[in-house]
């Protein structure tokens, strides 16, 4: 219960407040006053307040489901409040839709990008309100449009590429010179570095710089504290519809964020033993995957895990992590070299014998590979075991046995709701995390692939992920872990190895490396090659 | 509660039926009212003996072949006339009938031996030589077709009526016009029909005569989307105006007569059971009157079926109606 | 137990059905209306001549057999994310397959002809499925092309043969009968109609394929391959192996619907046995919501509609309406989020 209450003692302290009587919003550029909104079964934001100030750069951090995007989603009308008021540069306005928030100089970059793939930046970026010249599109002014905004604001894109051979950074740069180009004075950036390489997430703070050096005010969600750190002047913190702080940033750090958005003391980076390291478990030699269109994805790699050991695999999303870790677990057909699992080669058996054999996997993407969403949770823990003696009597399964063992999963590893009967796709995405890992460690596995394990998940769900995949480790599981997430791969890993284009560029172990070596590998530069530069 | 409902309504539908003092129930076969053809020809029969005479004329269509028995059944418990149409139904009516004494039976097309049942046989080969004839007289590629629906043995009457005519054309006259022929496999799907139809145009013949009910709709609608110089061939009923100009003539047998004069029977006290067929002799079948392409066709063809039809009639040209009869089927010397 | 049931059943899986009933019932009285006719006469009489009499409740039971498992068949396809239209080719091939085995029973006694007969239906409805599994797995074929090509191919193979090798005597398209051995017992008979045991092998097969789809390793496999092929194959679980398999069952159940009508009903191979009952299945597992119980509500739905439909025929309404009624149910029950937004429209109303 103190803990419950503490952090609201904690943050009217330093509130960064006005108050409520005086009414003189004019240095905001955005206030949201006492905004209540009900769904069906939830409410979701709780007379929540927003104030950001013009010019600044705002975060506005939680949890998953806190809150953040449907309080957004009411600044920008895509959904209406039931009670409250928004202030625009002090002035009470109402926005019902979305031609109301770009009327009052709103703009949104959402997480999905809302791009046409096959047209060019230019014809993305006017969409909807083309320049004309006489009837006709007047391309040539639009350009000279963009690429003044580019200028202006550091966006640097090709107006006439089209976007489907552009990076993601450079899309997500489109979106932006797409609300600029509408007029946005106010820009709202939901989750925009979930998508983005280290690099790229510098490029965009870069930019996010510029854009208020020039008087533009941003509101930017997130669940990253390091970017808060890095990038925010003030912040917001919600969590379960109502907001538990606004704070400077200058005057907070990372713990106590985190503790603002959880409730309670988290650790930011698992605490773990010194591994202890047993027998080579599971390797592979001169391994060669294709991609789906044919192409060769994975070009050689070898690697080797040992029990009691996680073998952290860094990288750019797209230079062979995919394949690699599909082409282990069976998923995908190797085209040359050998996968060898407790020194017997299993390049060529089925993912049904290696299951059988001890092997786990925590696969990337949770939805396509990891659950049947459509499943209730206790036919989603046997997905792979549904054929054991434990499971299955020949031809029938053990009912009250599978039920048996999921109750115990789901207090085991705190699922929420805890009901076994709900469908996985009703539980939110930390939750179907738990089901899959809790499912795959039941298993009792001897090595275990791990990819993108905490990927979209907010950091109560990342703590208890990562704590379990070290007590895993502990207790004589090789584990091999695939993460974007260089602060995962860092935290969580004995040894690293770093991907790029289907070749390993070199292994470090996290103490004798830092961000930039590693960030140098993701880009394509070879360790030993760094090493002799530096020497 | 619900076993009152019930009664009441059981004697509604009782009493509705009591008061006309004949009252007929016709039930079709799958094909269905709307066929414009053997059904249709049936009702006209039914609701010409309503307009007549003291009858109440009602219908039950049937949905799909099981649906024959307790439709006769349910029409047989609240009529005293059943009018039963198509060789399919001749073993279900087999069942039923029996069971009904004090109910009669007109039964067109097939043969059912009970005292209360009144079969009707055609002779539908007379008819269907008669546009062999005329068919191979007016072919302009040697090639005509046959669709049939099921070959049951009034559609098998059809066939060999067809086939010799178009026979006794190529021996009289020195030609060698070819006859295609294939089956649907059902009466009521037109989109087979036309679909048989097509291929049957595009091997090579201009004129296709359909014994296929609804099925032969397809025919119809086939030769009118290929346009100038195809034509089909109507069956049952006159269906000339279905496509004009394009229906070159329709095998006609008239239910409706058939259908007409059973009624009649029962009227006059003069039902009697048994079989009767007819004939081109009594104007039970024959050809359409050719309303929009009587002008299409060569006085001299004419004239030799007028020749071949007084024939028939009279007996001197015997047309065969099953397949040995007309593998045996000798071409008679005939003088135009 | 009950309020298990209960809770497992009073959800969309029934209300959607139960309203798109209610409503097409509705609309249908409209038209009626609209066309001059009584209603309730008219569904008075559907009533009558659906239940109200022994000969009627006989001929509604028999209606149902073969569309309880074309019900099933379709069903158990949709359960394993396969769309089997051809239903009607299996129920086909099944049916002319008993025949042929049945008429040659009659030197067999019934225990041994019955079962025989019957599993030799199922097996050829199963083989025939399969065809259309193994092109799918083996050359990217989707089914709903291919079984529909296979349907084709089986009404001209039975065509064929009671035209010509298997044909009764007397000029008909049509088999000779079976043996008297391999014939299911009649449990009644009113007039020209019987009850065949044949609605207990219908309800036998609901029982079976609910305990495959819920209680055992294969209906868990073949459910994961249904809802979601990555995760199936993810779980070791082999989509080839369970794409063929789920086809041979439903063909299996689809080639039972035609053993019946030979074994129960017409006691030979007919013409147009097949009739629209494959096609049946597909609006039928709609209805039931893919879900056995629901199936053999669904069969039995439309069936009492069909049947009664003649009685209505005979209070002077046209077959039409029945036809228009179960479109009108289709349509809603496809277009379920129409009325569950009915649904909601209503609580929200009560909520306000």
């Amino acid at each position: 219960m103190v803990g419950e209450i503490f952090p609201y003692l904690f943050v009217f302290e330093r509130m960064v407040f006005v108050e409520k009587g005086k009414k003189d919003y004019s240095d905001y550029a955005v206030v949201m006053e006492q905004i209540v909104k009900k769904f069906p079964g939830v409410l979701a934001n709780d007379h929540v307040d927003l104030f950001v100030k013009r010019g600044e750069i705002h975060a506005l951090v939680g949890e998953n489901g806190a809150g953040k995007t449907t309080l957004m989603s009411q600044l920008y009308g895509l959904i209406n409040p039931n009670s409250g008021k928004i202030y625009i540069n002090g002035v009470e306005t109402k926005i019902k839709n979305p031609n109301d928030a770009i009327t009052a100089k709103i703009g949104m970059v959402h997480q999905h990008f809302m791009l046409v793939d096959r047209l060019s930046v230019v014809e993305n970026v006017v969409l909807g309100m083309e320049p004309s010249r006489g009837p006709f599109f007047a391309i040539d002014k639009a350009r000279d449009q963009i690429k003044k905004l580019s200028k202006r604001f550091g966006l640097y894109v090709e107006p006439n590429a089209i976007i489907e051979d552009l990076p993601v950074g450079s899309q997500q740069r489109v979106e932006i010179i797409k609300v600029l180009y509408r007029g946005a004075e106010i820009l709202v950036l939901d989750e925009p570095t979930a998508v983005l390489t280290p690099q790229e997430t510098e490029e965009l703070f870069k930019i996010l710089r510029t854009l208020k050096s020039q008087g533009k005010t941003i509101i930017f969600i997130t669940h990253k504290l390091h970017e808060i750190m890095a990038v925010t002047d003030s912040v917001t913190v919600m969590r379960l519809g109502k907001v538990t702080g606004i704070v400077k940033t200058s005057e907070t750090n990372s713990r106590e964020l985190a503790r603002m958005m959880v409730g309670r003391d988290v650790l930011l980076r698992v605490e773990k033993d010194k591994a202890k390291v047993g027998t080579e478990i599971f390797k592979v030699e001169d391994l060669h995957v294709k991609e789906n269109r044919g192409i060769e994805a994975v070009k050689g790699v070898n690697l080797s895990v040992r029990r009691g050991e996680i073998v952290g695999v860094a990288g750019v999303a797209g230079n062979g992590q995919t394949e690699l870790v599909e082409a282990i677990t069976g998923l995908r057909k190797v085209e040359e070299g050998h996968v060898i699992f407790k020194k017997t080669n299993i390049t060529n058996i089925s993912p049904k014998r290696r299951r059988e054999m001890g092997m786990g996997h925590i696969p990337e993407d949770r939805l396509k590979h990891g659950l049947v969403t459509s499943f209730p949770l206790y036919y989603n823990f046997i997905l792979g075991r549904h054929d054991s003696p434990q499971f299955c009597d020949g031809s029938f399964l053990k009912m009250p046995e599978i039920k048996r063992s999921s109750e115990e999963l789901v207090k085991r590893f705190d699922v929420r709701p805890p009901s076994i009967d709900i469908l996985g796709a009703n539980l939110s995405g930390g939750n179907q995390q738990k089901v899959i890992i809790a499912r795959e460690f039941s298993f009792n596995p001897d090595f275990m692939a791990v990819a993108q394990p905490t990927r979209g998940l907010d950091i109560g769900a990342i703590e208890f992920i990562h704590k379990t995949i070290i007590s895993m480790r502990d207790k004589g599981v090789g584990i091999l872990l695939v993460s974007m997430e260089l602060e995962e791969i860092f935290s969580l890993s004995d040894r690293i190895l770093v991907m790029y284009e289907g070749q390993i560029m070199g292994e470090v172990t996290p103490d004798a490396t830092s961000t930039e070596e590693i960030g140098l590998m993701m880009a394509g530069h070879r360790l030993e090659d760094l090493r002799a530069q530096e020497a | 509660m619900k076993k009152y409902i019930v009664a009441f309504l059981g004697l509604v539908l009782v009493l509705g039926t009591m008061g006309a003092a004949i009252s007929v129930f016709f039930v079709t076969d799958t094909g269905g009212l709307g066929d414009k053809s053997f059904n249709d020809s049936a009702w006209a029969g039914v609701e010409m003996a309503a307009k007549k005479y003291n009858v109440t004329a009602n219908v039950i269509q049937s949905y799909e072949q099981a649906d024959y028995i307790p439709n006769l059944t349910a029409a047989a418990q609240v009529s005293d006339v059943v009018v039963a149409v198509g060789f399919m139904m001749q073993d279900a009516l087999a069942k039923v009938a029996p069971q009904f004494p004090n109910t009669k039976f007109i039964f067109i097309d097939g043969v059912v031996k009970s005292p209360n049942v009144e079969n009707f046989l055609f002779t539908e080969q007379e008819g269907a030589f008669l546009v062999g004839y005329l068919a191979a007289g007016m072919t302009k590629t040697g090639k005509v077709g046959f669709v049939g629906g099921i070959p049951i043995p009034p559609v098998l009457r059809y066939q060999y009526g067809y086939e010799s005519g178009v026979e006794t054309y190529n021996v009289l006259n020195g030609t060698n016009v070819q006859v295609l022929s294939g089956y649907v496999g059902s009466f009521d799907d037109p989109a087979s029909g036309k679909s048989m139809t097509n291929s049957q145009f595009s091997e090579g013949s201009d004129i296709v005569f359909a014994a296929a009910g609804l099925s032969g709709l397809g025919t119809i609608e086939a030769a009118k989307d290929a346009g100038k110089g195809h034509f089909a061939i109507g069956v049952d009923q006159d269906q000339d105006y279905l496509a004009p100009g394009y229906v070159l003539t329709s095998a006609m047998k008239r239910v409706n007569i058939a259908v007409f004069d059973g009624i009649k029977s029962v009227v006059e006290g003069t039902f009697k059971g048994g079989t009767i067929t007819l004939s081109l002799k009594d104007n039970g079948v024959g050809m359409s009157p050719m309303t929009y392409t009587k002008q299409l066709v060569p006085k001299t063809l004419l004239h030799q079926i007028d020749v071949l039809k007084k024939a028939i009639i009279d007996g001197s040209l015997v047309v065969p109606n099953t397949k040995e009869k007309f593998q045996a089927f000798q071409v008679p010397q005939i003088q135009f | 137990m009950v309020s298990r049931l209960k809770k497992f059943y009073m959800n969309d899986k029934i209300i959607v059905p139960v309203i798109a009933v209610v409503v097409s019932l509705f609309i249908a009285a409209i038209v009626m209306l609209l066309i001059g006719k009584n209603p309730f006469i008219a569904y008075g009489a559907l009533i009558y001549g659906a239940f109200g009499t022994e000969g009627a409740l006989i001929n509604n039971i028999m209606k149902a057999t073969p569309l309880i498992l074309t019900g099933l068949a379709v069903g158990f396809g949709f359960r394993a994310g396969l769309f089997n239209i051809g239903a009607n080719g299996q129920l086909i091939i099944g049916a002319l397959l008993a025949t042929y085995v049945g008429a040659h029973m009659s030197t067999f006694p019934f225990y041994l002809s019955i079962p025989l007969t019957l599993a030799v239906g199922m097996v050829g409805g199963a083989l025939w499925a399969a065809i259309a599994g193994w092109l799918k797995v083996a050359r990217g074929a989707h089914e709903v092309i291919t079984t529909i090509m296979l349907n084709y191919v089986a009404v001209f193979i039975a065509n064929f043969v009671v035209n010509g090798p298997f044909q009764a005597p007397g000029g008909v398209p049509k088999s000779p009968e079976i043996a008297y051995s391999a014939r299911f017992p009649d449990l009644l008979t009113t007039g020209a109609t019987w009850l065949s045991a044949g609605i207990f092998v219908a309800l036998a097969a609901v029982a079976v394929v609910y305990v495959i789809i819920e209680k055992t390793k294969t209906g868990y496999e073949v459910k994961a391959v249904g809802l979601n092929p990555y995760a199936a194959e993810y779980g070791g679980i082999s989509i080839s192996k369970n794409t063929i398999l789920a086809m041979a069952i439903s063909g299996a159940l689809a080639g039972l619907a035609g053993t019946m009508q030979v074994m129960g009903v017409y006691y030979r191979y007919l013409g147009s046995l097949g009739g629209g009952m494959g096609f049946d299945g597909i609006t039928i597992a709609l209805i039931g919501q893919n879900d056995p119980i629901g199936i053999a509500f669904a069969a039995f739905l439309i069936s009492s509609i069909r049947t009664g439909s003649n009685q209505m025929q005979i209070a002077g309404v046209s077959k039409n309406i029945v036809i228009i009624i179960q479109g009108i149910i289709i349509f809603l029950v496809a277009a379920n989020r129409l009325v569950k937004s009915l649904m909601f429209w209503k609580k929200g109303a009560e909520e306000a």
